[in-house]
């Protein structure tokens, strides 16, 4: 008798404590508000999340904080810095759990799927109550966070691509800045007689794919993937598509690296500024990525910088662009303290800083003229170029990285020989219409 | 009095049993919930579709090739891993001088993360800066090429798994008695007719648990394809549980990854099932 009595004792405390570690491990909510209810003056945390910045030099937060912080008593802010690999994913399963930031990055590509799952607060009403005009921005981009007559987020910064060239390869074998696509193949076949090759992608990933390299010229070639309702994949059909990635992918194969369907972009910086590489399209943060490889890789004197190259079919440059966006956790618990500090991170004051934060441009009006921009000529090229940026896969829809992701898969079999761009354009229109539907 | 008996040891047990049903029953329940719903990102409802999810997954058109692909993928690892650790171990029992250091340093590949392992060789792989290259003389895209980047895999997953395969054959080795090879040696058996008449019987219990264990963890492996060529170039490395991954955290759709990771573990399960059914069929 004695004995099962111990024996139930035992049991029932350990089912007591195990509830007890359980209902520790699992409670929502911050340990700091829940101290801070039982404090006599509480205080409030809000999370900021954000992507690492793509110039160290640049990426202090904390005297705008301090300036946030001073102004509004009992609010502190917490700034976490997540990989960008993981970021998306990072977000996605702290909100679907119930918890997440209160403000953070948003990459403009996740701005149509963070809108479809409800993680984005509209602030729209928040600006007209505040009498914040969307006048104040570059009008491109900032609509790619205007949907459905909301408005989800303020832009913080905005990029675009250019070519850039070898110089000391350029100057060496008599060639010039590219104008036109052929011209990227006619250096490309002088540089293999000497090899080096003449022009890289960036396929390690979907985006990288996408965005990086093929993206701007099918931008320039005013090429579409989808229909402008974004209800079908019209790849296969659609002239300026098929000629762009017949001469990316097929065309220019003969000069690609080996192993380009898998090529990353560190890969690609070390190729150019070790001198195996003539050409790589990319944005300005690559100039630190060149220079980290090779101190003589700087502007003017390793490489130089011109605009992408006009298309064929339409005689026009163009680039592909993208940019982060701030936006709110529409799930946060502090929207009225988490909008004050939104405002504080957005200020004109404060747009240069982003921009510098990621290797971008800044996104108010006219704002890239005031320096470093406007007196470097190694931006010129760019800020010339930003007129023509766009995504090159529009609308932003929620199955956005689905889409980039199946065509990413077709660019990586046409570009090896294992299909033809026929049948892997008509592969990925058959592969995104079935998803599109959803 | 012997009702105590019998109670008392589960009512010890309890926390334990609990904890684990927390950590495996409950993610197995909510996976299996998901599975019968409609859950992607972007949508903000969590739809009751029945089988829906399942017969997606079954008409997907990319099924086939994943299902080749992680068949090629499970066999090809285990087989290579088999011979080499095998290998290993035997020739690691006869003892010699530095037989000791000599087995430390094979464990290395072993204790090695995954993502470093894969980092590693993918620098061993690159076609501009790989030592590989560099010694063959010519840059081969081992990652890059549809027909050399599964085997590329294959060869790294062999590299880091024999070492499991060379520690558990060994240590069956050495449950062997000498005594029963010396009497083998003076009734006239040669080193062939041991070998397959007593060393491999004598470790049938241990390969069958070696190649059991292997098998899950070989076939739940995408650390390597997640790193190194995400599924890629095109599907070509892609198999079952990378196509899991990539249908919940790319394509965002949690209902049908849940869907595809309950096939992949009944499929697993009657696998099993039927080899350790036909492994203790031979055991009587």
């Amino acid at each position: 008798m004695r004995r099962k009595r111990l024996a139930v004792i035992i049991g029932a405390l350990g089912a007591i404590f195990f509830f007890m570690a359980a209902g520790e491990l699992f409670a929502g909510g911050s340990k700091e508000a829940a101290s801070s209810a039982g404090a006599s003056a509480s205080v409030t945390t809000l999370q900021l999340d954000v992507t690492p910045p793509g110039d160290t030099k640049n990426a202090d937060f904390a005297p705008i904080l301090a300036k946030f912080e001073s102004q509004n008593p009992g609010v502190k802010v917490k700034v976490q810095t997540i990989p960008f690999a993981s970021y998306d994913s990072s977000i996605e399963t702290a909100i679907r759990g119930g918890g997440g930031p209160d403000l953070m990055e948003v990459n403009f590509v996740d701005l149509g799927t963070w809108h479809a799952a409800g993680f984005l607060t509209d602030i729209s009403s928040k600006m007209a109550a505040a009498g914040i005009s969307a006048d104040r921005y570059n009008p491109g981009f900032y609509k790619d966070g205007s949907i459905g007559g909301g408005q989800y987020g303020f832009p913080l910064d905005q990029d675009s691509r250019c070519v850039y060239y070898n110089k000391a390869i350029f100057d060496k074998y008599g060639l010039q800045p590219p104008k036109t696509w052929d011209d990227i193949l006619s250096i490309s076949k002088v540089l293999k007689q000497h090899d080096i090759y003449g022009l890289a992608l960036q396929m390690d990933n979907p985006w990288g794919a996408v965005w990086e390299v093929s993206g701007n010229l099918l931008v320039a070639n005013n090429g579409r993937v989808l229909n402008e309702a974004g209800t079908k994949a019209i790849a296969a059909t659609d002239p300026g598509t098929i000629q762009t990635y017949t001469f990316l992918l097929d065309t220019m194969r003969p000069y690609y690296l080996p192993g380009i369907s898998t090529m990353d972009g560190k890969t690609i910086s070390s190729l150019f500024a070790g001198g195996k590489l003539g050409m790589y399209i990319g944005g300005p943060w690559v100039a630190d990525n060149l220079k980290a490889d090779n101190p003589d890789m700087v502007f003017g004197k390793g490489f130089g910088i011109a605009l992408n190259p006009v298309a064929p079919g339409t005689q026009k440059t163009g680039a592909a662009g993208g940019g982060f966006f701030l936006g709110m956790n529409a799930k946060g618990s502090s929207q009225d303290q988490a909008w004050k500090l939104m405002q504080v991170l957005t200020d004109k004051s404060n747009a240069k800083f982003w921009a510098q934060y990621h290797g971008g441009f800044p996104v108010w009006r006219g704002s890239a003229d005031q320096a470093p921009w406007g007196t470097d000529p190694f931006y010129a090229a760019f800020i010339a170029q930003l007129p023509t940026t766009a995504s090159p896969v529009l609308p932003l829809s929620p199955q956005l990285p689905t889409i980039v992701q199946n065509l990413y898969k077709q660019m990586q079999q046409i570009v090896t020989g294992s299909k033809t761009v026929a049948q892997g354009l008509a592969d990925f229109d058959t592969q995104t219409n079935a998803i599109l539907g959803q | 009095m012997l009702q105590q008996k019998k109670i008392t040891p589960w009512l010890l047990v309890s926390p334990a049993i609990l904890t684990l049903a927390l950590v495996m029953l409950y993610p197995l329940a909510q996976v299996m919930v998901m599975s019968v719903h409609r859950n992607v990102i972007y949508s903000q409802t969590h739809q009751f579709v029945g089988l829906k999810n399942y017969a997606v997954i079954g008409s997907y058109f990319l099924i086939p090739s994943l299902l080749i692909n992680t068949i090629y993928w499970t066999f090809a690892c285990l087989v290579f891993q088999f011979l080499f650790g095998f290998t290993a171990a035997l020739i690691l029992n006869r003892g010699f001088w530095g037989s000791n250091v000599l087995r430390t340093m094979l464990l290395f590949p072993w204790v090695i993360s995954p993502i470093v392992t894969a980092i590693m060789w993918k620098w061993l792989y690159d076609p501009s800066y790989g030592i590989i290259d560099e010694l063959l003389g010519q840059p081969i895209a081992w990652l890059g090429d549809p027909k050399l980047a599964m085997i590329s895999l294959v060869i790294i997953n062999v590299w880091q798994g024999f070492p499991f395969w060379m520690i558990m054959t060994a240590a069956g080795l050495k449950t062997i008695p000498a005594e029963i090879y010396d009497a083998a040696t003076i009734d006239g058996a040669n080193l062939r007719q041991q070998f397959f008449r007593m060393t491999i019987p004598s470790l049938r219990a241990t390969l069958s648990v070696t190649i059991l264990m292997a098998f899950i963890f070989t076939l739940n492996y995408f650390a390597l394809m997640q790193v190194l060529t995400q599924g890629g170039p095109g599907t070509v490395t892609s198999t079952l549980p990378y196509a899991v991954y990539s249908l919940a955290f790319i394509q965002q759709n949690t209902g049908a990854a849940s869907a595809l990771s309950v096939m992949l573990a009944v499929v697993m399960v009657a696998i099993i099932g039927i080899y350790i059914r036909v492994y203790n069929k031979k055991d009587d």
